[in-house]
């Protein structure tokens, strides 16, 4: 879906005219709906909708994320608990701790461990608990922030219902 | 068609004025010479033109349009009155389309959008770009200056200049400019107030009729009856 198409659609559905809603008003509020979007699907059960997977880079156990955040289509920070990071130590996927001292304690030998320290990924490795075991390239799956060329046509509608909805109370108050 | 000047000269001094169409007048003449007879009559038809310019949706101001090119942040070509309408190219090579009117100030900002950072707020598309949801809006300030967003635009202005070869109003105002003419001149000529004042009631219920936007063909009717 384009810019154009979206705000085309926005303007049917909240039956206004453009004279009263210019097109450029509506993109203005794409990022901030395209969020809400992917976090609102996220949290359904569409949620395999829109996950994908990173390939990322761990040395020495961690792993900077910041390229990976920065490029489009990033997974989404505020899901990172739903993550799911498969590393070559085992067949099950690391288990997520809520943060780095958490991490720093004991946990049964067998399954790994992750968890995001700021734009880091930390992990205790599987095989023998370590923190600084894993050089490799893992594989991270994650929700993402859907960019708007690539919502897919059966959602296409629910997304253009978020974006009216974050764009109507401009509506309102015009 | 437009009234004839030829017609209308004709019926003001041999109808009207019992005069010939040649006097040059004199010093010593109390009659007009052909000169004052034309301004009389491209008087009267200037009336008749602005009372039409001046009534919205009148069935002949459209032979009054002409479309003007438009730059952005320039004033429009002299009119009268108001711009009726701005067309908008939004992308090189696509076709004109009706214009949607927007405050000047989010038509700039949305010229300001190049698409890339930081100059995104409103989309990855210039406005001159196809597909841009920020072409296609205008704006006219109060001293006639244009603001545009898209590739090109025209305005549509009521554009006229009175002629002194020819006239512009239909060819069914012919009574009605004669009239006018006849109402100026016969306060002298002759000194007829009384013939002054008939044309001029005719005069006036005729603008009346143009003012109301009568169809041509019942404003031709009563025109017939009021002559």
């Amino acid at each position: 879906m384009t810019e154009n198409e979206a705000s085309q659609y926005v303007l049917e559905y909240l039956k206004v005219s453009e004279r009263d809603m210019p097109k450029g008003r509506i993109v203005a509020h794409i990022p901030r709906a395209l969020l809400d979007f992917s976090e609102a699907i996220a949290a359904s059960s569409d949620r395999e909708l829109l996950r994908k997977d990173y390939s990322i880079s761990l040395v020495s156990g961690t792993a900077s994320l910041t390229a990976t955040l920065a490029a489009s289509e990033p997974p989404l920070v505020s899901r990172w608990v739903g993550w799911v990071l498969y590393c070559s130590d085992s067949t099950y996927p690391y288990q997520p701790l809520p943060d780095r001292p958490r991490l720093l304690m004991s946990d049964p030998v067998g399954l790994g461990y992750m968890t995001l320290d700021g734009t880091t990924l930390r992990t205790k490795s599987a095989a023998a608990g370590s923190l600084t075991a894993l050089t490799e390239t893992a594989t991270l799956r994650a929700n993402y922030l859907v960019s708007l060329a690539n919502i897919s046509y059966q959602k296409e509608q629910a997304f253009i219902a978020v974006l009216a909805a974050t764009v109507a109370p401009q509506t309102q108050a015009a | 068609m437009p009234a004839s000047i030829v017609i209308v000269r004709n019926m003001v001094t041999l109808g009207g004025l019992n005069a010939s169409l040649t006097w040059g007048g004199a010093i010593s003449d109390d009659r007009r010479v052909s000169a004052e007879i034309d301004e009389a009559i491209f008087e009267a038809e200037d009336q008749i033109n602005l009372a039409i310019l001046e009534t919205r949706d009148h069935w002949a101001r459209p032979d009054y349009l002409a479309e003007v090119a438009v730059t952005h942040g320039s004033e429009v070509s002299a009119r009268v009155g108001t711009i009726e309408e701005v067309v908008i190219q939004k992308a090189s090579g696509e076709s004109f389309v009706k214009g949607i009117r927007l405050d000047a100030e989010m038509i700039n900002r949305y010229r300001a959008n190049t698409g890339t950072a930081p100059f995104n707020v409103y989309g990855s598309t210039a406005h001159t770009t196809a597909e841009s949801p920020l072409s296609g809006y205008w704006d006219i300030d109060g001293d006639g200056v244009a603001w545009f967003s898209g590739f090109a635009a025209k305005a549509r202005i009521l554009d006229y200049v009175r002629s002194t070869a020819v006239l512009q109003c239909p060819s069914i105002f012919t009574n009605l400019v004669a009239a006018g003419a006849l109402a100026a001149l016969f306060l002298k000529e002759g000194d007829s107030p009384e013939a002054a004042d008939r044309y001029q009631k005719r005069f006036e219920n005729g603008l009346a009729m143009i003012r109301g936007n009568i169809p041509a063909q019942k404003l031709e009717e009563r025109m017939q009856l009021a002559a």
